[in-house]
């Protein structure tokens, strides 16, 4: 058994958690076997299939970038950055970008290193179930509803239409989120690792940073990611908790809609989806170095 | 510290939804908020007598369930066709590309597709099907939530594939199907009764989760549902937001019940102690 096979079996077993596991293994198992996989259909109608997936994103950008498109044109007029200089002078883009960078990773950060604590403390309960299931609620509730229930008590302390009261609404959503997310990756392999740690004479604080931060990275940028997104995506809650004074990325986008004006709409659109799909990216490089340093040992 | 950690976990997850919830009934009952004249049912029964807000709730659940239906088929012939694909061909990080579309954007692209000047009409008067907008067939803000039942499928479909890939290969499906093999199934066989059962089992649990974040669905109603036919999350997003405060305790009352409905199947189903296949 390989070390990479090592690691695979410290992956969650118990099953409280999120009933699915995403967590962009992309290499993991092995090339199909002709014999033992069936049949596949071929190269082409997968990428078509995949065409599909990336039209949303080639229309989007190509609205953004038109100049006129007019029905019943299949392509644009002709294409400009006019657009995009104008949003970016007077559209409040820039800022609206901004806001949501700062927010989706302020909330990620917070959310990812609490969550991450918490389940280690939630793993090893005796009503591991019970908190587990509580975490569920919060996060299976719309976040738009929830917001309108929050919403007297944000109005009370005065932090409705504040970007801390979206912060604290938007980490309110995550959390839980982040919770599920890591309470099966404290598997028993791993906290007998921190056993040993004690054992061996290390204190609390050796045994986080020397052996459960530096096994548990992978886990913890994975949750970073995943809790980024969620927040960098948020609009019902945002939108009740902000009251329209915090102008996020997804808030803006609507504003734009609602203008009947889907050039900009298009644009906002764009930044708002192009910077995760980067991120996804990046995450696939990086799971693909780690496999491969991992099967090099 | 530690002791403390699941104390202020509850602080942050359950005593805000609680609180929220409290409050909501509460005002619901005249006990709370600006209105508040003493303990009173007439909001609830206002709510429970309303066909409008029945329609909702049976609407939310019925275009979640197709929805999910759907995108489970969807997912589950895109598994069975492109299993080698998704997992070696060199294409294959295309698949995850819909994940990166926020909801609102997927609302925005379903107008831009759908809508009767958006692409499809396009096509259809390129091709001479139709000769302007008012002939192409409404899809969006349509009785039948087309249009929404359409963009929440686009949306969640891919989801559930690249999940239902990661089964294939945790479940060890290759052996198994090597195995019925050996014991003289068909092809079409160990698609139906190996392949499909197996996965279709173990996506259960996020099939019902997935359930209820579509009853809930907010931003692809806004944008793409009609005036007269609401799903519920629109419907108390508009009783909070109209302008006269008689509608606010319905608008808790109706929250209740939405309430209601999520911890009811999330009580029956427990999606989340299911992931290994065990209910």
């Amino acid at each position: 058994m390989n070390v990479f096979e090592k690691w695979r079996r410290l992956q969650p077993q118990r099953g409280e958690g999120l009933p699915f596991k995403l967590n962009f293994d992309w290499n993991k198992g092995k090339p199909p076997s002709p014999r033992g996989e069936g049949t596949g259909v071929g190269r082409a109608p997968f990428a078509a299939l995949l065409l599909l997936f990336a039209l949303p994103f080639a229309y989007l950008l190509l609205l953004s970038l038109a100049m006129q498109w007019r029905f019943p044109l299949l392509l644009p007029e002709g294409l400009s950055l006019e657009h995009w200089q104008l949003a970016w002078r007077i559209g409040g883009l820039a800022d609206s970008l901004g806001l949501s960078a700062v927010c989706a990773a302020v909330v990620a950060l917070s959310s990812t290193a609490l969550g991450f604590r918490m389940a280690h403390a939630i793993a090893a309960h005796h009503r591991r179930r019970l908190l587990v299931a509580i975490a569920y609620l919060p996060y299976a509730f719309s976040p738009v509803i929830y917001a309108f229930c929050l919403q007297f008590f944000f109005l009370k302390t005065n932090l409705a239409g504040t970007l801390a009261g979206v912060l604290l609404g938007q980490f309110l959503l995550v959390f839980p989120f982040s919770v599920i997310l890591f309470v099966n990756h404290w598997t028993p392999r791993l906290r007998n690792m921190e056993a040993l740690v004690y054992t061996l004479g290390g204190s609390a604080g050796a045994a986080w940073r020397r052996v459960l931060l530096p096994v548990s990275r992978p886990a913890l940028l994975n949750g970073l990611f995943q809790t980024f997104l969620l927040a960098w995506f948020e609009y019902g809650l945002t939108t009740v908790l902000g009251q329209g004074r915090v102008p996020t990325l997804p808030v803006r986008v609507y504003q734009y809609i609602g203008e009947a004006n889907p050039y900009f709409a298009a644009l906002g659109s764009t930044l708002l989806i192009w910077p995760p799909l980067l991120l996804l990216w990046l995450n696939y490089r990086y799971q693909n170095r780690t496999h491969a340093a991992f099967a090099d040992r | 510290m530690r002791k403390r950690l699941p104390t202020i976990f509850l602080l942050l997850t359950l005593l805000p939804l609680a609180a929220g919830l409290a409050y909501a009934l509460a005002y619901s009952l005249g006990l709370a908020g600006a209105l508040q004249a003493g303990l009173t049912t007439q909001h609830w029964q206002a709510v429970l007598g309303s066909p409008a807000v029945w329609f909702s709730l049976v609407l939310s659940l019925l275009v979640a369930l197709v929805v999910v239906v759907l995108s489970a088929a969807l997912a589950l012939t895109t598994v069975l066709v492109f299993h080698r694909e998704l997992g070696s061909n060199p294409l294959r990080f295309g698949a995850y590309w819909p994940l990166a579309l926020p909801p609102i954007v997927a609302a925005f692209w379903g107008f831009q597709l759908l809508g009767n000047s958006g692409l499809l009409a396009r096509l259809a008067a390129a091709t001479g099907c139709i000769s302007g907008p008012q002939d192409f067939v409404p899809l969006i803000n349509d009785p039948w939530q087309i249009g929404i039942t359409a963009v929440l499928t686009m949306a969640t479909f891919p989801f559930f594939t690249v999940v239902l890939h990661q089964f294939y290969r945790s479940e060890q499906l290759p052996r198994l199907l090597e195995l019925a093999r050996s014991l003289g199934a068909t092809g079409q066989q160990c698609h139906w009764r190996v392949t499909a059962p197996v996965l279709l089992q173990k996506l259960r649990p996020l099939m019902v989760l997935y359930g209820v974040f579509l009853f809930g669905a907010y931003e692809v109603p806004l944008l793409l549902g009609s005036q007269s036919a609401r799903m519920i999350s629109i419907l108390i997003a508009q009783k909070f937001r109209r302008f006269d405060l008689q509608d606010l305790p319905q608008a808790y009352a109706i929250t209740l019940l939405y309430a209601a409905v999520v911890l009811a199947v999330l009580l029956v189903f427990r999606p989340g102690r299911q992931m290994n296949g065990s209910v």
